[in-house]
């Protein structure tokens, strides 16, 4: 099969929501852009289906929608997984030489906009048996997102957080039993599925808590597994799930 | 009567990795083999648990675990070759912190020598093949390897599946009885086992085993006549009920459980439960060997860990060794990952950056050494298969094969090879292909193959294709494919859903 090239001035890798502004940004000024969108999906296209989080966000999944709507032409649907300068060159004025499974595009400049991920479960302090029913809160959006059931009781655990309160809101609406529950460890029991969690942290020394599902949280690491090159650009540096955060970190790039 | 179809020349129960390669040998032959596994996939007990380590050695040379370790990290390139699983020759490097120790590592090395390859390094030598490494010299096993202990398995399994070996998973053995059939056609005809003499004999030649393991065999099988007949009437449990299979032959590789299977002929085994954690952690090429401190400091009855590399190049250390009540006790503890990390951070001048997971194994201990015998008829135990069982399962799985040769050779029968099929490999990652896994770009296509190769389970999946591995981020996009494929919502051994749809 062979590879299709392109040229643009700008490559904006990321369909998020800091990828679909900046690239808006750059379009009204007059810039060719093209945003590389990925076959994940982005964390705004998961808060549109459910329910409490887009109300919570509505802001920014309407601007998303709008802004997305404007630059559908220019969305190019592909993985970017190498970004380097033309000639192995350092300087600034080099432009990019960029590859993707379907893809060779040659960009001036190239910007990241691969967002987060949820710092996994050894950081955020969850130890003990790994049986069904233990969640990041990203995963846990997501499945429920698609329509899921990913437990009955569930157990939130880590750093409170604007977010946190939120998902207790909406897992309630959906009909789960839901508890929230602040510590620095956590030891998951059980085999077959989670059968409860004890819980260490500064409030208590030691204590269980029954549920049969885990969601865990305590904070974002930037998600750039191919570790591409360019400006880093909005939630890529935020940690939690901030739009506000997200929007400013765009808005702050000087082109 | 349908018992015609559930007759079996050999049964052989638990598809870890030493099933899976017995399996596997076995279905070279004219065989009807049955394998039963009560999970729903393969490699689920301390297989997938254990740290993948193709070990150069085990101490001491002369047991059972000893020989077959050696033998298997021989024939570990050319297993890897014919079922196509990855296997790097990493190397193992001792290391001395001491002037002292490096002095007894030089003392040592002759004795090392007489069995496998063997270098001694000195410093310079050491800082040049590991920078990140402080030693005064050290000891290099150029042998010693690392494999991903659930593909080599998987791969394994595959091959015995293509050769007609039959799998069925979800069926716990929970009875074995013995029944004497007095004219083996009163249940039909016993696979394709021809007489002695019917063929041209070409058997096996004597190789090294022969002679180093004597003891193998029980002497109850040397009363072995013509006349006797014993069968096994082997009882399944699933969930759709009871059922009940014949065979010829029994072996037993039921892991932690092989006391259980002993015990329903009779035999008397005890199995201790072992357990050892790891950590893994984020960091690629910050050693590229398989690291242990000099003298080796065994925490009893295990080569004492060490700062370990994956088949990817992760980090790993553990792992350790703690004793658990429970056979299925693989949580690990905040003081374990502590004392590891504590431990395996000795050899190097700086740490590495992210921990971002633990796991842990839980062994099958059955005192010093493998145990690998015959006490009833028909029956052979692969019991007590610890560490270095990994390394040691294709020559386990050959050493099986002799004991059933022997034991048909006395019955006047003979083993013929039979026409075999070998595995489709996949040369290399597809191009073009849009990844959703990012961490180890891993397609859906790539998950979709392995899913219709057999994979039952999101760890199967995980461990197979490496997606859901790291960050985690394509979790639900894997599930959604499993979903598609008709594949239920699984996580290893649980029974449980992960999710489901109301
Ligand atoms: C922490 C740890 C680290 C290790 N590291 C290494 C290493 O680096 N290198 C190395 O060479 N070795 C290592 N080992 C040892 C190695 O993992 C084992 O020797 C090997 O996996 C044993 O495989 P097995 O097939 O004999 O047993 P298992 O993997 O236990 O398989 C037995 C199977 O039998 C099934 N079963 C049990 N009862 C029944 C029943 N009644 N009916 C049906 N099925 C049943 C079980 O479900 C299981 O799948 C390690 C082990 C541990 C625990």
């Amino acid at each position: 099969m062979s590879l299709k090239s392109i040229e643009t001035e700008a490559l904006v890798v990321g369909a998020g929501y800091s990828g679909v502004l900046l690239s808006s940004i750059l379009a009204e000024r007059g810039v060719d852009v093209l945003i590389a969108k990925s076959s994940l999906e982005s964390e705004i296209e998961v808060f549109l289906r459910l329910e409490v989080l887009s109300s919570y966000y509505s802001e920014f999944i309407e601007e998303y929608r709008e802004l997305l709507a404007q630059l559908r032409p220019r969305v190019l649907k592909t993985t970017i997984l190498k970004t380097e300068r033309e000639n192995g060159e350092e300087t600034e004025r080099a432009r990019w030489k960029v590859e993707s499974p379907h893809y060779r595009i040659t960009a001036d400049e190239v910007f990241i906009c691969t967002g987060c991920y949820d710092k996994r479960v050894f950081p955020c302090g969850v130890l003990g048996m790994r049986p069904a029913g233990t969640f990041s809160l990203q995963n846990a959006l997501e499945l429920i997102s698609k329509g899921y059931r990913i437990g009955r009781r569930v157990l939130l655990f880590g750093e409170r957080t604007k977010i946190f309160e939120i998902v207790e809101e909406m897992l309630k609406k959906l009909k789960y039993e839901c508890e929230f529950v602040e510590g620095e460890y956590a030891e998951v029991l059980g085999r077959e599925r989670v059968e409860g969690v004890v819980v260490e942290g500064e409030k208590f020394e030691r204590e269980k808590f029954e549920c049969d599902t885990l969601i865990y949280f305590c904070g974002r690491e930037s998600f750039n597994p191919f570790r591409l090159e360019g400006v880093k650009a909005g939630n890529i540096n935020a940690k939690t799930y901030d739009y506000e955060e997200v929007r400013r970190d765009v808005l702050r790039l000087k082109f | 009567m349908k018992i015609k179809n559930q007759i079996f020349d050999v049964t052989i129960i638990g598809a870890g990795v030493t099933g899976c390669f017995i399996a596997k040998e076995l279905s070279k032959y004219k065989l009807r083999v049955l394998v039963v596994e009560k999970e729903p996939t393969v490699a689920m007990g301390p297989t997938k648990g254990c740290s993948g380590i193709i070990h150069a050695f085990q101490l001491p040379f002369g047991s059972l675990k000893g020989k077959l370790c050696l033998e298997g990290n021989k024939l570990m390139d050319e297993e890897a070759k014919e079922l196509g699983f990855r296997f790097k020759r990493v190397g193992l490097l001792l290391i001395c912190k001491s002037f002292l120790s490096s002095l007894v590592a030089r003392i040592v090395k002759p004795y090392f020598s007489r069995y496998l390859e063997v270098r001694y390094l000195g410093e310079e030598e050491i800082k040049e093949l590991e920078p990140n490494v402080e030693a005064k010299g050290g000891l290099l096993f150029p042998s010693g390897g690392v494999v991903n202990p659930v593909e080599m398995t998987f791969k394994a399994k595959l091959f015995a599946e293509l050769n007609g070996v039959e799998f069925r998973f979800e069926s716990k053995v929970v009875g074995i009885d013995v029944i004497d059939v007095v004219d083996a056609s009163d249940i039909g005809n016993i696979g394709d086992v021809s007489e002695v003499g019917e063929v041209g004999g070409v058997t096996d030649s004597t190789d090294a085993m022969d002679t180093t393991m004597g003891t193998v065999m029980d002497t109850t099988d040397t009363r072995d006549t013509a006349d006797e007949n014993p069968y096994f009437e082997v009882t399944l449990e699933s969930e759709e009920g009871e059922e009940k299979i014949i065979s010829r032959y029994v072996i037993n590789c039921a892991g932690l459980y092989a006391d259980e299977i002993a015990a329903m002929v009779g035999d008397k085994i005890k199995i201790i439960p072992g357990k050892g954690s790891h950590v893994v952690f984020e960091d690629k090429d910050f050693s590229y060997h398989l690291i242990a401190v000099l003298p080796l400091m065994p925490e009893r009855k295990t080569k004492g860990g060490g700062s370990l590399v994956t088949i990817d190049g992760n980090l790993i250390w553990g792992p350790n060794l703690v004793d658990v009540e429970n056979k299925e006790d693989r949580s690990v503890k905040k003081e374990e990952v502590d004392a590891l990390i504590k431990k395996h951070s000795k050899p190097f001048k700086k740490l590495p950056e992210k921990a971002v997971s633990v796991y842990a194994g839980v062994r099958a201990i059955a005192g010093k050494d493998f145990i690998i015998n015959s006490p009833i008829k028909n029956f052979i135990n692969v019991a007590g298969i610890q560490s270095p069982g990994l390394t040691a399962a294709p020559a386990i799985a050959r050493l099986v094969v002799r004991i059933l040769k022997e034991s048909l050779e006395k019955k006047g029968l003979r083993l013929e090879k039979k026409e075999e099929k070998s595995l489709k490999l996949i040369s290399s990652r597809e191009q073009n292909v849009e990844p959703i896994c990012h961490c180890r770009n891993v397609s859906s296509d790539e998950i979709c193959r392995i899913i219709s190769d057999g994979a039952g389970t999101l760890d199967d999946v995980k461990h197979l294709t490496g997606a859901t591995m790291e960050c985690g981020r394509c979790l639900p996009a894997v599930l959604q494919i499993m979903e598609e494929k008709g594949l239920p919502l699984r996580k290893d051994t649980c029974k449980s859903f992960i999710a489901w749809r109301d």
